[in-house]
Formats: C-alpha cells, sequence, structure tokens
C-alpha cells in the first residue's frame, strides 16, 4: 500500500520532458506489476512467513526502482547534503518493522478464511469483505459517518468565531494567553475530559437539577449513553484541534481588506463572505479534516459516553478482535473503513480545491 | 465600573443570543419528529427574540468577546468538575457531599493503581526518549536532501499519522500475536514510538527548515568539524523543538488508550486502561483521583516544558516553537 502512495504521488512531479513520461509510465507499469504480484500472493499458496518476506523484499525494491528510473531520465540534481542520510535508517528500519509490516499482516489476514476460534488459513477469500458489508456493519458505518460529520459542523460553527474573536479582537498583548487557554484543555488528558463528561451529564449531578427546575426538561437530564452524549464529547475533545490551525490561518488576514470593502460600500456581512471565509478556506479545510478523519475512527468518546449501547465502527472492530476473536472478519472491516475514509477525505479535498480554484482565491 | 460591565453586559447578551439559537434549532428539530410542545413554542417565540434583540444591543466585537468566555467556560468547566469532585467526601460521584482528600490516599493504596502508574511513566518514558532519537536524527537527514528521498518518506510520516488509531492498534495486535511476541510493555512501547517518531520528527523538522544554513555553513567554514556544528550550533538552537517534540511524544503515550488496548494483553494495565476498566464496571470516587493526580502529572510536565523553551527561545532570541499540533 505504502509503495502504491508513494509511486503514485511521485508521478506527477516527473511529467514535462519526454523523458519525464517515459518515466511516469514506467512507474504506471511498476505500480501494476506490484498490484498484480500483492493479489497473487494468496494464491500462490505459500505459508505465511514467505508472503510476508516476499511483500517486505518487494518494498525496496520498488522504492529502488524508481530512483533508478529517475536517475536515467535525468529527473533530479544532487542537492547539497548536510546530514548523511543514513541517519533516517533507524526510523526507516522501524517503521517497515512495526508500521508498515503490521499493515501487511492486516492485509493478510483480511483476505484470509476464518478457521475455529481465532485462528485463520491464508489464501486469497474475498467473503470476508463480503461479509463486512453487511447491513448490521454498514448501518453502524453510516451512524459514525452521521455522528462525525454532524460533529464537524457544529465545530466549526463554535470554533470559527472563537478563533476570529481571538484573530481580530482580542487585545493584541493577550492573545498568547487566549491561545493557551485552548492548548491547556487539548493538553489535559484525552480520556479525563470524556469521562468528565460521565459527572457532568448525570442525573445527579446538579446541572441535571437546574435544568429541571427552570422547567426545560421533563425529568431528570437523560443523555447519558445515547448519540446526544456521544456528539457533546466529539465536539468537546476535538474543538481545540479545529481551532487551533484556523486561528493560525486568520492570524495571517490583513483586517484592512475588510475595512477596504466597506469603505467602497459593502456590507459587513458581503465582506465577511467574499473575503474573509475565501481567505482562510485552506484553513477551513485543514481544521476540519484534522477533526473529521479521528472522529470517523473514534473508539474512546462511544465507549465511554455511549457505555457499550451506542457504537461506532471502531468499537465494532474492537469487538471482532477482542470478544468475537474474528481477526479476518476485523481485518477486512478495518482496510473497509480505511478506504471509505480515504475516498471521503479525497472527494473531501478535491471538491474543496474546486470551489477554490473557481472563487479564484 | 462601566468597562466592567460592559464585560459582563456582552457574557449575558452572547448567552442570550446562544441559548435563542439552541432555543429555535430545537424546536426545529422538534417540528420535523412532529413532536411539538407549549414550550418549544415559548421557546421558539424568545428564541427568535433573543437573536434579532441582541446584536442591536451589543457591538458585534463585544459579542464575539461575549461568546468566546461562554466556550472558554465550555472548555474548562467538565476538567474543573473532575477535580473539584475528586475532593468529595461522599461516596456517589455526581454529587458533592463535603470537602475530603481519602480517596486519594484510597488510590495510592490500591496496589492495581499504583502499578498501572508505574508502568505508564516506564512506556512513556522510554517510548519518549525513543522516538525523540530516532525522529531528530532523520528530521535532520531530511530536511535538506533532494525530494526523491524525502517524498516517499514522508508518505510513510504521513500515513503512521493518518492512518485511524484503531486501525493501527489491531494490526499491531495481529503481528505481535503472529510474531510471538508475547503482549505487554514491549509491544506497547513499540507501537507507541512509532506515532511518536513521527511527532517528533514534524515538529523538529519544521523549526529546523525555518531556522536556515547560513550559521552550520559558517561553522563549517571555520573549520569545526561536522560533530562539533552539530553539538555547538544546530543543537541549542533545535532545543526547544526537541523538547517539545518530547513532551509531545510522552503525553501521547501516557495518554494514550487505543493502542494499549490492544496491545497490553492480561494484567498489564497503563494508568488510562486502569481508568477505563474502572469506568466499566462504575464510576467511583478513587477513579476522580486517579485522574486528578494524571491531569496534575501531564499538567505539570507541559508547564515545565513551556517554561523551558520560553527560556530557550529567549536566550537564543529566535521563535519559539508552540505546543501545538498531533492528537491529544
Amino acid at each position: 500500500m505504502a509503495v502504491a502512495d508513494a509511486t503514485s504521488v511521485a508521478v506527477p512531479a516527473r511529467a514535462r520532458t519526454p523523458g519525464r513520461v517515459a518515466g511516469a509510465l514506467a512507474g504506471l507499469v511498476m505500480l501494476a506489476v506490484a498490484v498484480v504480484v500483492y493479489i497473487q500472493l494468496g494464491n500462490l499458496g505459500l505459508g505465511l512467513a514467505p508472503s510476508v518476506v516476499l511483500v517486505i523484499a518487494a518494498l525496496p525494491l520498488f522504492l529502488l526502482g524508481g530512483l533508478a528510473i529517475r536517475r536515467a531520465t535525468g529527473a533530479d540534481r544532487a542537492e547539497h547534503v548536510d546530514y548523511p542520510f543514513h541517519l533516517a535508517l533507524p526510523s526507516l528500519a522501524f517503521y517497515c518493522a512495526f508500521f508498515i509490516t503490521p499493515l501487511v499482516f492486516l492485509c493478510l489476514f483480511a483476505v484470509a478464511t476464518p478457521v475455529g476460534f481465532g485462528g485463520v488459513e491464508y489464501g486469497f477469500d474475498l467473503s470476508n469483505f463480503e461479509a463486512g458489508l453487511d447491513s448490521l456493519y454498514v448501518e453502524t458505518f453510516l451512524r459514525t459517518l452521521r455522528t462525525a460529520a454532524v460533529g464537524t459542523l457544529l465545530i466549526v460553527l463554535v470554533g470559527f468565531p472563537l478563533a476570529y474573536w481571538i484573530a481580530r479582537y482580542a487585545p493584541e498583548n493577550r492573545r498568547g494567553l487566549f491561545l493557551a487557554l485552548i492548548i491547556v484543555p487539548f493538553w489535559t488528558s484525552f480520556l479525563i475530559r470524556t469521562y468528565s463528561f460521565l459527572i457532568v451529564l448525570s442525573p445527579e449531578f446538579f446541572l441535571s437539577d437546574w435544568l429541571q427546575s427552570l422547567n426545560l426538561t421533563d425529568g431528570p437530564l437523560d443523555i447519558l449513553y445515547t448519540t446526544s452524549a456521544i456528539q457533546i464529547g466529539l465536539v468537546y475533545n476535538y474543538l481545540p484541534l479545529f481551532v487551533l490551525p484556523l486561528y493560525a490561518t486568520l492570524e495571517r488576514m490583513d483586517w484592512r481588506l475588510i475595512d477596504a470593502a466597506k469603505d467602497l460600500g459593502a456590507s459587513e456581512w458581503t465582506a465577511f463572505r467574499q473575503i474573509t471565509l475565501r481567505l482562510t478556506a485552506p484553513g477551513l479545510v485543514t481544521g476540519t479534516l484534522l477533526v473529521f478523519i479521528p472522529m470517523m475512527g473514534e473508539y474512546v468518546i462511544p465507549l465511554v459516553l455511549g457505555g457499550g449501547r451506542v457504537d461506532f465502527i471502531g468499537n465494532t472492530i474492537q469487538r471482532l478482535f477482542l470478544e468475537a476473536q474474528d481477526y479476518a472478519l476485523g481485518s477486512a472491516l478495518a482496510l473497509l473503513v480505511m478506504g471509505a475514509l480515504s475516498f471521503f477525505v479525497a472527494a473531501y479535498l478535491y471538491l474543496s480545491t474546486r470551489t477554490e480554484q473557481e472563487y479564484g482565491a | 465600573m462601566p468597562e466592567a460591565l460592559r464585560k459582563v453586559g456582552a457574557f449575558v447578551g452572547a448567552l442570550c443570543f446562544v441559548l435563542g439559537l439552541i432555543a429555535v434549532v430545537a424546536f426545529l428539530l422538534a417540528l420535523a419528529g412532529g413532536d411539538v410542545s407549549a414550550r418549544g413554542a415559548i421557546g421558539l417565540v424568545l428564541g427568535v427574540a433573543a437573536i434579532v434583540i441582541v446584536p442591536r444591543l451589543v457591538p458585534l466585537p463585544s459579542l464575539l468577546g461575549g461568546y468566546s468566555a461562554l466556550v472558554y467556560a465550555f472548555l474548562f468547566f467538565p476538567i474543573v468538575v473532575v477535580i473539584i469532585y475528586s475532593f468529595n467526601s461522599g461516596n456517589n460521584v455526581a454529587s458533592f457531599a463535603g470537602f475530603s482528600t481519602q480517596w486519594f490516599s484510597r488510590a495510592l493504596e490500591d496496589d492495581t493503581i499504583t502499578s498501572a502508574i508505574r508502568r505508564s511513566l516506564q512506556i512513556a518514558v522510554a517510548s519518549a526518549i525513543v522516538a525523540t532519537v530516532f525522529g531528530t536524527a532523520a528530521a535532520l537527514a531530511l530536511s535538506r536532501v533532494s525530494r526523491r528521498v524525502r517524498n516517499p518518506f514522508d508518505v510513510l510520516v504521513f500515513l503512521t499519522l493518518v492512518v485511524p488509531e484503531i486501525v493501527l492498534a489491531v494490526s499491531c495486535l495481529i503481528f505481535f500475536v503472529n510474531v510471538g511476541f508475547d503482549l505487554g510493555l514491549v509491544p506497547m512501547f513499540l507501537a507507541h514510538t512509532v506515532f511518536n517518531a513521527s511527532l517528533v520528527l514534524l515538529v523538529v523538522r519544521a523549526r529546523f527548515v525555518s531556522m536556515g544554513s547560513s550559521l552550520e555553513e559558517a561553522s563549517r567554514d571555520l573549520g569545526a568539524s561536522a560533530l562539533a556544528t552539530f553539538r555547538q550550533i544546530t543543537l541549542p538552537r533545535l532545543a526547544p523543538a526537541i523538547v517539545a517534540g518530547a513532551m509531545l511524544a510522552f503525553t501521547f503515550s501516557f495518554d494514550d488508550v487505543v493502542i494499549s488496548n490492544f496491545t497490553a494483553g492480561a494484567g498489564n494495565d497503563t494508568w488510562p486502561l486502569r481508568i477505563l476498566a474502572g469506568i466499566r464496571f462504575g464510576l467511583r470516587p478513587d477513579l476522580n483521583a486517579a485522574a486528578t493526580m494524571m491531569l496534575a502529572v501531564t499538567l505539570i510536565g507541559l508547564g515545565g516544558a513551556a517554561l523551558i523553551i520560553r527560556h530557550m527561545a529567549r536566550s537564543e532570541g529566535g521563535a519559539g516553537v508552540p505546543l501545538a499540533g498531533g492528537r491529544g
């Protein structure tokens, strides 16, 4: 998978001269070969160990092949190197051993056949993916998607005015303090921030009594262990992660543009929509992605605030692994989630950059 | 004090505005669900009134200021509640009976909690140290090399950060079980370090690239060896970023639930896992005390790091590295 990404990212960079076109074509051919090899691995009927060795051995080979092509087509020239490259080798080896190899195992298990309780037989079997597309899992996935999307929207609504105020109206000498006040909750333990809502939303907490005595709720507060509680937890936990990158963009805004627009007769709202919003679009895109992606994989918040009654897709995967011990189905589901997530992110990035280009921002 | 009064007015105005908004949205949601009550209708009228009237009474900057104060209150309220309620003398977690520190001593006497604290500290310190060494070395090596080397590596680093944590966790579980590692502290440490090395790499590289290479080149031209240049020029200037990266790594590891949950195996609960297990069996006040102590550890560590970074940045004259980025 890493090979596929590395090659596809590298391809557009060298598509200028005929040599580069040739290099790009060669890269695509290698990518196709890689895909074929990986797909056929299961059909070869090898044991686990030889397959894994083959996959791992293939990774550097494809990288080296790409480098050789680039050198042959003259797409590169040497740059001044301050620190030797071998300083990066320990981390590279570490990533290969404990990041890429585990992911390879995940892929192998996703196409393996489950045998008995917790065991698998290696092979090439797509039935796990079929089982993973069962309506039960799709429903959980859609619930996760809906909750994460609403959560992202709420975070934008809550966080944008805050970032805007700090960047534009907060006293300049106190801006650092206001930022620190956002970073501190962000840095306190994620688990404890989640867990705190078990107290705050509890029907025995004074908030519940207040709401009841103000006649705003019929009985004691009853939203713990529901989707609403998870929603609140999501917004609370991820708010700082949205505000910080957005502030970084808003801080670079030149507010004289707004004054100029208003001098020229634009209303406050028009000026905001046509200038501020467009200039801060990159920060807005980064911020929403930064909160949306981890929300989709969220596991702790539904576990704590959903109390096992409302599951996200992450909780389903956890159950498959730690309770049902169905490693094959769990792996397939994890890969499906990753695939769907990549699709959404790609679509979002495509749409947002296209809108940006249309506006000429 | 008209200034203070104006601030209170802005705060109240923002509160009314937000409540009005919530009332209107609640009414619309109830309408969509076909469940309209008299209370909802009153809320709608009051809400619309607040939304119309407040912006006319309070100028926009003050209204935004009041609103921000409201958001800050939202951000800190739950944390403060946990801290206050850990001094609760009663047995019920959610209602405050009186002041007491008994739950702290009970938590510290509980062997499952103290051993969990020890394990968490071991893993977090080890992971932070290894990740800082790996990440810094890689950042130095990669920051000024040609693109063809850097891009694949960047993709790899990016992947370690964007792949959902649950996917990392399950793939590590499969891997460690099948390679024959016994689940426990070592797999936890290894899995944490993958993510941490990427965090450190990003923080250190951002600083290193913005530093420019002129001082290093001058040092080399004047005859200093590569090692001497690194020790006397690069390292002191990079120190704030390295400290920030190490702190990020420590906090991530100390706080992590997902990866630990899958790689810990039986009987190796870290502190967060111990708290999680406690939550599953129902809230108890000693959990609050444990949580407050955990907060204190992270905050003291962060405060210390922030001071060190500030001190270094000031003595060196460069811009400090904000303690931001990565996942909480």
